[in-house]
């Protein structure tokens, strides 16, 4: 009997899963496109729109990220364990909820500029939420919880005894900062930016609602498809697609070319306590306004999912509050429909990655199969690829009946946005599931088998129950994503099988603010219980 | 002792209600080296820290040549500190690393300081390495070349040999006692070790539950301890109850009666417990009866435990001079009855 190499099975499959479709989409750029491209100047602002937007997005979101991460974890103060937890909310809150959470805030007709309007007896709203700035600041509220998970999580397991190094060598405090906790925090401070970047760039949400005139290129590519010219959105997704590559290949560079390991045994935890009394009602004011402001969008959401439609008009506060809104999606069939379609899809998506991570879990930590290297790769390439450059590469690969190009019509059909998620999602579930095998000892098997228990035995009674944490964290990560997915929705859904994020984009178009916010807060109340689940140990 | 380079007067730390470090005075002569020696949890490390200014003391002073540093933040005292685990920055060279505490002072020559530095602690050439591919031997000795670079007026060590093989310990020990000479730095020191402390200390305050039991040399401390703690905690020793029957001599639970010292006056009829040293019990024809019930060779001679009276004591003869399950009778040279323990 000749043994296949393990692992050739699931390598094929992610292969054609996660790279077939994108190699299909460079391939098919056409040559009268993409001279059409070259040539025209709003295909390069675009680009470079995209370009410049995402390192600006990096340096904001640092900017916030960092500070707070310090405040929260080097400074004790009242309430912050809460605030700490709640600030990394957005972490899982779906983009485009983030957005429309934001409209309602500081958009034109949101609370801020209504106020300022009173305050001031203007008859016009004093600002338009419209452009790169406004893409910026959703940006930088949205992404700087990259900076702070990574941040916190880097001083968590800073050696306390390196900052008093520094002290008793005569540094002050800007002077340790500077000189010993940043460069201390360089792996996780460059793993955040290059993650911000990777966001920024495949960011669709902020610049479909708040662009304008503004594009970038995720929202042109969008744009091409939605006037039928094919042709220019796979050229447009190539250049993107070839954008995000250079930037992983550079970032990626830069975050592992100085990774600093910390010698000696121990590490105790970083001092917190405040002793002065100014000092430690100064860190609760910090803490308090700063989670406040960065909170208060997902409050307004909920305040505005309360409004049944057409009550609200010029007044500052809405005149009513009704739970109809809620009623509504349960009661009627048309609004209860994107819930049920997005929550099956979520599930299945979930489900499905959860299969492969722990497929490629066993292959990959505990056989060691030869393809490892391959399989790891192909797990993590969703990641570096844009939805928008997804999306449209389903579109072109799933579009085609040729079978034995293994290439089928999925696209109008219920397969393709649970297949979307589902790639979506690997990378995610895998990076979980496989941290989680790599913990595991590798004779808890070897036992099992000595004890005659089968493969799916083992499976079942040992691997599966030990895996439990890692397979909950990554499953619900998965399946909030999934839920408030819109960047891939938008270009692949049908009207059967339209999601909550397309539903809440029309209720936007006829200005039925209410039942969009009422769809915005279930998915936050299914991020946060993601969260919940996710973070618990 | 009021009047060392290195003063602390009544210093007091607490935890909440835990009082880590009560009222304690110590003094350290210019250029001596003072160990802190005691157990876990008796408040010498909380002792470093407060010197160093990483705790703030909750009453008393330390002062340095006179002035009052007590309130000064870590990075203005010029004091060096080498941590239990080294605290390299892991991010920066051996050289860097030893360099970091010079920036203060512009009119120092970094790359002389530094190699002079490199090559009083053996690690000449060293200056480019990264710090995470040394040993730990060597990691400790760049630990202690930065915190000596900037010319500190005082140095602290927290268990400076503690994370080091045994096989490496006396080595180490050795060169950095040498060190510590050459530079003749005032120096104070964390260990639980007792061979530590007085292969390296000038001087031993043993701590316990943060008070200072006695400071003293070596031989002091056992020889003339004055109190039971620091009889027992530092050397080998046995514990016996009893009651005192005259001021030097006291009469055992298990019936016999000795001639004892008391380094505290007590009166007759005081409930005690006398502290003898392995070498000071003796065999002789009467005496403390007691079943020898274990042997620990140490070559020639060996050390024996005995069952005497539901006490254990532990003597030390010749190999052959008795052996397990024999009855004994044991005389004191020398013993010494402190009151008991209040508990």
């Amino acid at each position: 009997m000749t043994r296949r190499p393990r692992g050739v099975l699931l390598t094929l499959l992610l292969a054609w899963m996660v790279v077939y479709p994108v190699v299909l989409v460079i391939l098919g750029s056409e040559l009268g496109a993409v001279a059409t491209f070259v040539r025209e100047p709003r295909e390069w602002a675009a680009l470079w729109a995209s370009l410049w937007i995402s390192l600006a997005s990096v340096l904001l979101a640092g900017l916030i990220g960092v500070p707070l991460a310090f405040v929260f974890e080097r400074l004790s103060f009242p309430g912050r364990r809460l605030l700490g937890g709640l600030v990394a909310l957005p972490a899982v809150l779906p983009p485009l909820v983030g957005v429309i959470a934001f409209l309602f805030l500081y958009g034109e007709s949101g609370f801020v500029a209504r106020a300022i309007m009173r305050v001031l007896g203007l008859q016009q709203s004093p600002w338009r939420l419209q452009g790169a700035g406004a893409i910026l600041l959703v940006h930088a509220y949205s992404m700087y919880v990259y900076f702070y998970l990574f941040t916190r999580a880097g001083l968590a397991k800073m050696d306390a005894s390196m900052i008093e190094a520094a002290h008793s060598l005569g540094c002050g405090t800007w002077a340790t900062l500077r000189r010993v906790s940043l460069p201390l925090l360089r792996p996780q401070l460059a793993a955040a930016a290059l993650l911000t970047f990777m966001t920024a760039l495949g960011s669709f949400s902020a610049p479909y609602i708040f662009g304008g005139g503004f594009r970038v290129m995720t929202t042109q590519i969008v744009a091409s498809k939605l006037n039928g010219d094919m042709p220019m959105a796979i050229v447009e997704t190539t250049a993107l697609a070839a954008l995000a590559v250079i930037g992983l290949l550079l970032l990626r560079g830069r975050a592992e070319a100085r990774s600093v390991v910390a010698v000696g045994k121990g590490t105790p935890p970083a001092a917190r306590a405040l002793s002065q009394p100014l000092a430690r009602w100064g860190a609760t004011v910090v803490g308090w306004v700063f989670a406040v402001v960065l909170l208060l969008p997902h409050v307004t959401l909920v305040v505005v999912s309360l409004v049944p439609i057409g009550t609200w008009t010029t007044q500052l506060m809405p005149p009513q509050y009704t739970l109809g809104n809620y009623a509504a999606l349960v009661t009627e069939p048309e609004r209860l429909r994107p819930l049920l379609n997005s929550l099956w899809m979520a599930a299945l998506a979930t489900a499905a990655a959860i299969g492969i991570a722990l497929w490629a879990g066993r292959l990959v930590v505990q056989r060691r199969a030869v393809l490892r290297g391959a399989i790891e790769t192909l797990l993590s390439v969703p990641w570096a690829v844009p939805g928008t450059v997804l999306a449209i590469a389903l579109a072109t690969a799933f579009s085609v009946f040729a079978p034995w190009a293994l290439r089928w019509v999925f696209v109008g059909t219920v397969i393709i946005l649970p297949l979307a998620y589902l790639v979506r999602n690997i990378p995610v579930a895998a990076g979980t599931v496989l941290a989680g095998f790599r913990q595991l000892d590798p004779a808890l098997d070897e036992a099992a088998a000595s004890l005659g228990a089968g493969r799916w035995r083992t499976l079942r009674r040992v691997t599966v129950p030990l895996l439990r944490p890692a397979i909950l964290a990554g499953g619900a990560l998965a399946f909030a994503t999934a839920l408030g997915d819109f960047v891939t929705s938008i270009v692949l859904y049908t009207y059967e099988t339209r999601p909550i994020s397309i539903e809440i984009l029309s209720a936007l178009r006829a200005f039925d603010v209410g039942t969009a916010a009422a769809y915005g807060v279930v998915l936050m109340l299914f991020s946060a219980t993601a969260m919940v689940v996710g973070t618990r140990r | 002792m009021s009047d060392g380079f290195l003063q602390l007067s009544r210093l007091t730390k607490r935890f909440g209600d835990h009082v880590a470090v009560d009222n304690l005075t110590l003094s350290v002569p210019r250029g001596a080296v003072l160990a802190l020696l005691g157990p876990s949890g008796s408040g010498k490390t909380t002792t470093l820290r407060v010197l160093a200014g990483f705790e703030r003391a909750d009453a008393g002073t330390v002062t340095v040549d006179g002035r009052d540093v007590t309130r000064q933040a870590p990075a203005e005292r010029h004091f060096g500190m080498v941590f239990q685990h080294y605290a390299l920055f892991p991010h920066l060279t051996v050289g860097e690393n030893v360099a970091f505490g010079l920036e203060r002072d512009p009119a120092v020559d970094r790359t002389e300081r530094v190699r002079d530095m490199l090559a009083l602690v053996d690690l000449e050439g060293f200056a480019a390495r990264s710090v995470s591919a040394l040993s730990g031997g060597q990691q400790q000795r760049v630990a202690v070349a930065r915190a000596l670079a900037p010319s500190p007026r005082v140095l602290l060590l927290d268990e400076p040999l503690s994370n080091l093989d045994p096989s490496l310990r006396e080595r180490t020990r050795r060169e950095l006692k040498a060190a510590l000479r050459k530079v003749g730095i005032t120096t104070v020191f964390v260990t639980h070790e007792q061979e530590e402390a007085f292969a390296l200390g000038d001087q031993v305050a043993v701590l316990n539950e943060g008070r200072l039991e006695q400071l003293g040399t070596a031989p002091d401390l056992y020889e003339r301890p004055r109190t039971l703690f620091v009889a027992t905690f530092v050397g080998r020793a046995s514990v016996l109850p009893g009651v005192m029957t005259a001021p030097d001599r006291a009469r055992l639970d298990a019936g016999v009666e000795w001639g004892v010292e008391t380094p505290q006056p007590l009166e007759r009829g005081a409930r005690v417990s006398l502290v003898v040293r392995p070498e000071a019990l003796v065999l002789a024809g009467e005496g403390l009866a007691a079943t020898v019930t274990g042997c620990r060779y140490t070559g020639a001679r060996a050390y024996f435990t005995a069952e005497a009276g539901g006490a254990t004591v532990e003597f030390e003869a010749a190999v052959r001079a008795t052996q397990v399950g024999d009855v004994v009778h044991l005389r004191p040279q020398r013993a010494l009855a402190f009151a008991e323990a209040s508990r």
